[in-house]
């Protein structure tokens, strides 16, 4: 069975600096002095295509896992990272611009990467990334595939070829089906949320396989038009007017905390 | 004259939830002259668990290419908007605040929020059908909105994908959204041991211990106690958070909190200018005080 995992790199926005957080005219925010990382729903796909590879053995299923992005050319160490933890084919579709809310033109890309070069059975990826915030991307792949899409996945295990026992939330519980490929899985919540790190005998041995690299032009991602386009980007005021409490010792700050603020509170 | 339509999931748990928050949107966003009430359609009020496919083949021969179709929030919601508009080319866009303006002459305009909550952005949806999901937490509506006409949308056949399906149903942490008080655990307390202290200090608050998405990701406490924008979002009287950073992702879980106390060694991590009040120390031993105060007391 081949499996697709779709990911993103996206600057670590924690670490942007509260001043860079303002209106900005450009209709982007300068993030490019911050470290990346992966977008946190994609790393936990990645991760439950690995353990689901893992946990295959007796199944006399194989996976056939590959790992694409759309991204700069500094985003390839990723991708070399993914083989080292046994992914068989590294993809990226060139993109040196950063694409924010552009989730048509992504969309556009990986269904005709699936289309035109490298048929699949399964496409994983997570359901949001964290910087354009969009959630349009999977179920933009599942439509331009003509595929059913499953969304909020957080469990994936293998039934045999041409089947897999999907897991997702839903409002009061957790649903678990058999569904046949080819399918699109949105990754949400999952409990499995890091990826795990490649020994670095895996690294030196695998790690420096060729990455394919794709144009964005070739999959027809530049003649598409995003319908919904961001006009205005604001900043948010969230400061509280603080009293920052003073005082010598932990017990101090406790009970001033205590005493001050939440007794009548409690009480009320 | 262009229609608005609500579209509501009869047999999710959620499914009078998401009725009274659709419209409390309605009622708070599309009070115009230029928009007028259209359909409230409602799949799978016989129980039948729908795939988002049977639905929208049903949803596609109703649309009409001008109107505004609004679903609940919550990734179903999303997803169905988002295809929908695909299906009938036009414009989607998810996680929907409010409506800025509606039929210009290049289409409606919304906003909602972006960067992970750190910024709000104005999107223009320039064709129609407009599809959108909205975001979570909005006023709800509790009054029959007696202007919608409820059609209910009847699904026929079986997903051929589908060969098998079981529901679990998962004790649902109701008690969250109602709690008075919550003791929020972030990044920064470090070891699921340090956890042992929050539970004690919230137990004897009456109230219940919640995490940020990292103290989530290390299964400090189960994924049901996630709170942010990908998990819940709560309104208590008090919410005291203990190695929180102030993520924009997880203060929108905790922003409408009647009074937040923010404990944190670092007196310049953002979430100490978004408190009431701040205690710049390590939260272990002020947590340790404060639970031998509850307990002296």
């Amino acid at each position: 069975m081949k499996v697709l995992g779709c990911f993103k790199i996206v600057p670590d926005l924690d670490l942007v600096v509260e001043e860079d957080w303002t209106e900005k005219e450009q209709l982007k925010i300068d993030t490019g002095y911050v470290k990346l990382v992966w977008n946190c729903f994609d790393e936990s796909a990645l991760e439950m295509m690995l353990r689901l590879s893992d946990l295959s053995e007796g199944f006399d299923v194989v996976y056939e896992l590959s790992a694409l992005t759309v991204g700069k050319q500094k985003h390839e160490s990723f991708l070399k990272t993914l083989y080292a933890l046994g992914f068989k084919h590294g993809i990226r579709i060139c993109n040196e611009e950063e694409l924010l809310f552009d989730s048509e033109q992504i969309a556009e890309g990986i269904a005709n990467y699936v289309k035109t070069r490298e048929t699949q059975d399964v496409i994983v990826t997570g359901i949001q990334s964290s910087d354009g915030s969009n959630r349009k991307t999977p179920y933009l792949i599942a439509e331009k595939l003509g595929w059913p899409c499953i969304t909020q996945v957080i469990g994936m295990e293998t039934v045999d070829e041409m089947t897999l026992k999907v897991t997702c939330q839903i409002p009061g519980g957790e649903l678990t089906q058999t569904v046949k490929t080819p399918c699109v899985l949105a990754v949400g919540n999952a409990s499995c949320a890091y990826l795990r790190i490649p020994t670095l005998k895996d690294k030196m041995k695998l790690g420096k396989q060729p990455i394919e690299q794709i144009s964005p032009e070739s999959l027809g991602m530049k003649t598409v038009r995003e319908h919904a386009k961001i006009v205005a980007l604001h900043s948010v005021e969230r400061k509280r007017n603080t009293i920052v409490i003073s005082g010598e010792t932990p017990k101090e700050k406790a009970e001033s905390l205590y005493k001050e603020y939440l007794k009548g509170r409690i009480e009320e | 004259m262009k229609n608005y339509h609500v579209i509501v999931n009869g047999s999710s748990a959620e499914s009078q939830i998401q009725m009274e928050e659709a419209l409390g949107f309605v009622k708070s966003n599309l009070q115009t002259d230029d928009i007028k009430p259209g359909n409230l359609y409602i799949y799978g009020k016989d129980g039948a668990p729908y795939t988002q496919e049977q639905v929208l083949a049903e949803l596609e021969k109703e649309v009409q290419e001008e109107d505004l179709y609004v679903f609940g929030n919550g990734e179903e919601n999303t997803a169905m908007a988002v295809r929908l508009a695909a299906r009938c080319h036009g414009s989607s866009v998810t996680d929907v605040q409010a409506v800025e303006s509606s039929w210009t002459d290049s289409g409606i305009a919304v906003r909602k929020m972006v960067y992970a909550n750190h910024m709000e952005a104005l999107f223009q949806m320039e064709k129609g059908p407009y599809c959108i999901s909205l975001a979570r937490g909005m006023e709800r509506e509790k009054e029959e909105m007696a202007a919608l006409e409820e059609k209910s949308i009847i699904c026929k056949g079986e997903a051929a994908y589908i060969v098998s399906r079981e529901f679990h149903p998962k004790e649902d942490e109701e008690g969250l959204e109602h709690a008075k008080v919550v003791v929020a655990a972030g990044r920064g307390v470090g070891k699921k041991d340090n956890m042992e202290i929050l539970d004690k200090v919230a137990g004897k608050l009456g109230g219940k211990v919640v995490v940020s998405r990292p103290a989530a990701m290390n299964a400090w406490k189960p994924m049901n106690r996630l709170i942010g924008v990908s998990g819940a979002m709560i309104s208590p009287d008090i919410c005291i958070t203990a190695g929180v950073s102030g993520a924009a992702a997880f203060y929108a879980g905790v922003e409408k909190s009647k009074f937040i106390v923010a404990i944190n060694n670092d007196e310049h991590a953002p979430i100490m200018k978004m408190a009431d009040v701040a205690v710049a120390d390590d939260f272990l031993p002020i947590m340790e005080e404060l639970d031998q105060i509850l307990e002296d007391r």
